[in-house]
């Protein structure tokens, strides 16, 4: 069997309404999973349940739900059946100085990357909903990784938040075989760069796409690396938090 | 809102500058240390301080002080 298929493998995608949620759910269904997304939006989160690979013997689920909601998070999880893996691509950015923050906005962004995905593992490991040898993918990023973009230090504190938790939960899940890793991507085009360009003007971030020598990167770029951690593939890979940057990182 | 708070506020977004130096004629761009990090400060305290989402392009657009009074003005 093809070491990089997923078929037969169940696997839970949060934040799968936009973004590169929505494109790693598509292709893991391409992969031959069978998915389960859940997002906030309704009509989008459909969306994305029509971009699903629909094939033989393959069985795609979607739950609108809030991830930052603790109670409904619990109701949610008892209906599951257990899973082989889990992938967190809810997200949030704010840019601005740190001198402006405010500690409304330091929960906001707190619970967005990190706090609502924490307690979702921690109530699925606790209901015993993970299957040995499943995979857990977290969404980190460059910033708070290896870098620290001006103007998004509650973002990167969120992150590195991310990569302190992989390196634990690695630890502690080795026992079932369950691998804890992150992906930290450089620049994708998304809805949240979207963001910054209005922020920062279109001109600044053409400016800063010349940092990459490979340019800005697609979903799919990173789709592709979730699809190898999600997969047999990536069985001795555990506890890290890989970049994939198009080149970012290098160009000095 | 009036342009002289509007100024003072704007100047405390600069490390090292004096109030008294920045008229509404000022093209704030050339201001000793600007630069991106000043232009997201200055979003910022908009924000802050009106309630008014200035955007990175209105920013890039205007040259004189008293411009970007205007467009937080029109906007608030």
């Amino acid at each position: 069997m093809n070491p990089f298929s997923l078929e037969r493998k169940k696997i839970l995608i949060t934040g799968a309404s936009s973004g590169i949620g929505r494109i790693i759910a598509a292709e893991a269904s391409l992969a031959g999973a069978n998915i389960v997304i859940c997002g906030r939006n309704s009509k989008r989160l459909s969306e994305t349940f029509d971009l699903l690979h629909q094939g033989d013997n393959q069985h795609h689920e979607k739950v609108i739900f809030d991830l930052s909601d603790e109670s409904v998070t619990l109701e949610v999880i008892q209906q599951f059946n257990d899973f082989d893996g889990i992938v967190f691509a809810a997200g949030s950015d704010l840019i601005q100085p740190f001198s402006f923050t405010t500690s409304q906005q330091l929960k906001a962004i707190m619970d967005d990357n990190f706090t609502g995905q924490a307690l979702m593992l921690q109530k699925l490991i606790k209901a015993k909903k993970i299957n040995s040898g499943a995979s857990i993918v977290f969404f980190s990023s460059v910033n708070g990784t290896s870098i620290g973009s001006k103007g998004h230090s509650l973002y990167a504190a969120a992150k590195g938040a991310i990569n302190g938790l992989v390196r634990v939960l690695a630890n502690e899940l080795s026992k079932k075989k369950v691998r804890v890793n992150a992906i930290a991507p450089g620049m994708v085009e998304t809805g949240l760069m979207k963001m910054n360009e209005e922020v920062v003007s279109k001109e600044l971030l053409e400016a800063h796409r010349k940092d990459y020598p490979l340019g800005f990167g697609r979903p799919e770029d990173v789709a592709y690396l979730c699809i190898y951690l999600l997969s047999g593939a990536s069985v001795w890979m555990t506890g890290q938090s890989i970049t994939i940057d198009g080149g970012l990182g290098i160009n000095r | 809102m009036n342009i002289e708070e509007f100024i003072k506020h704007l100047a405390e977004q600069f490390d090292e500058i004096n109030p008294a130096e920045v008229l509404p004629v000022t093209k704030f761009k050339e201001l000793d240390g600007w630069d991106s990090m000043v232009a997201i400060s200055l979003i910022a305290m908009v924000d802050a301080e009106y309630g008014v989402k200035l955007t990175g392009d209105e920013i890039r657009n205007a040259q004189y002080v008293s411009e970007l009074f205007e467009i937080v003005k029109s906007k608030s």
